[in-house]
């Protein structure tokens, strides 16, 4: 982080930041680029990014003690002492679902308004949902491993996951490689709601299909040990302030992208 | 492999992931660090709008 700090408080005499725009206090030269949007609040950004870093570490040691020591160990064949990655394995699903479902939200926005903000932060939460989701298809097979006999079964819902891992991959590699422009954004919005609408589907797909996965829906029926809830609890906490610490940084870096090539452009011009 | 053994890949997949992320995004914040110094170098050399010209 000590690069972002040097860069965002480079302005004594070049770049600063000020009232949340990034000015370039030389001799009055190109202030604030972004005619669409003067304030992006970068500062304010940057202190709740520093919030989220110090509640993450102190939540995930807590998470973590509830999991592997205050949690009872499962049955055998739920996986036995395998089935601790559980109060991790879902909350990352979920915090991936989360991500999947901002990007839907900004996707929508982008198309509806054309907001190079939407865009940003529609990019911003693919990459951190997709991190979330490589995750689950990181632990899931090794749990499978262990309780199933199989790293991997194309039953519905891991299928459905890696369906929509693949989407957001594929939306994450159009946006890296292509040009950026207003087309390629509009694809990418598209691409982005096309691939939140899998969301529903691997979360129902348990009860859709006949599946070796266990269902894992949030009910009322409950079915979960007192002290298992309380370490799932605890793992959604914490994997949701990492999820958030991690959305903000990334929000920051399209920003300061966004600005620095906008700064740049100027500069060019001038010259 | 027992059980904990599984655990333990299972939970060391989940750090070096997270690890692997952030290191790719300070390389990527890095890299928009060294772009400020280097827009703050030009716009220090370069002439302002205000200044004499002959």
């Amino acid at each position: 982080m000590a690069a972002k700090n040097r860069g965002m408080a480079a302005g004594d005499g070049g770049l600063a930041i000020e009232n949340g725009g990034v000015t370039m206090k030389d001799g009055g030269v190109a202030a604030k680029h972004d005619r669409e949007r003067p304030h992006d609040h970068l500062a304010a950004w940057l202190a709740v990014g520093r919030a989220f870093d110090l509640l993450t570490v102190p939540l995930v040691i807590t998470a973590l003690y509830f999991a592997m020591v205050r949690a009872p160990e499962a049955a055998g064949d739920t996986g036995g002492i395998v089935q601790r990655v559980f109060y991790f394995h879902v909350p990352f699903a979920m915090a991936a679902f989360l991500g999947f479902g901002i990007v839907l939200v900004a996707s929508i926005g982008f198309l509806a308004h054309g907001r190079r903000s939407w865009d940003a932060t529609a990019e911003a939460a693919a990459e951190t949902g997709l991190l979330c989701c490589t995750i689950v298809l990181l632990t899931g097979p090794v749990w499978a491993r262990f309780a199933w006999g199989a790293w991997w079964t194309w039953d519905a819902r891991l299928t459905s996951t890696l369906v929509l891992w693949l989407i957001y991959a594929g939306y994450l590699v159009l946006r890296a490689y292509m040009a950026d422009d207003a087309r390629v954004r509009r694809y990418a919005a598209v691409l982005g709601i096309i691939g939140a609408l899998n969301v529903p589907i691997v979360y129902l797909s348990v009860r859709w299909f006949r599946t070796q996965h266990p269902e894992t829906l949030i009910s009322k029926r409950g079915g979960l040990d007192p002290s298992m809830a309380v370490a799932l609890r605890m793992g959604m906490l914490a994997v949701f302030t990492v999820f958030a610490a991690l959305l903000v940084k990334r929000l920051l870096l399209g920003r300061l992208e966004t600005r620095v090539a906008a700064l740049r452009a100027g500069l060019d011009a001038r010259e | 492999m027992n059980g904990l053994g599984y655990l333990v890949l299972a939970y060391g997949f989940i750090w070096v992931a997270l690890a692997v992320y952030l290191l790719l995004l300070g390389r990527r914040i890095g890299r928009i660090g060294r772009e400020v110094e280097e827009l703050r170098r030009r716009a220090e050399e370069a002439p302002g709008p205000h200044s004499a010209r002959p």
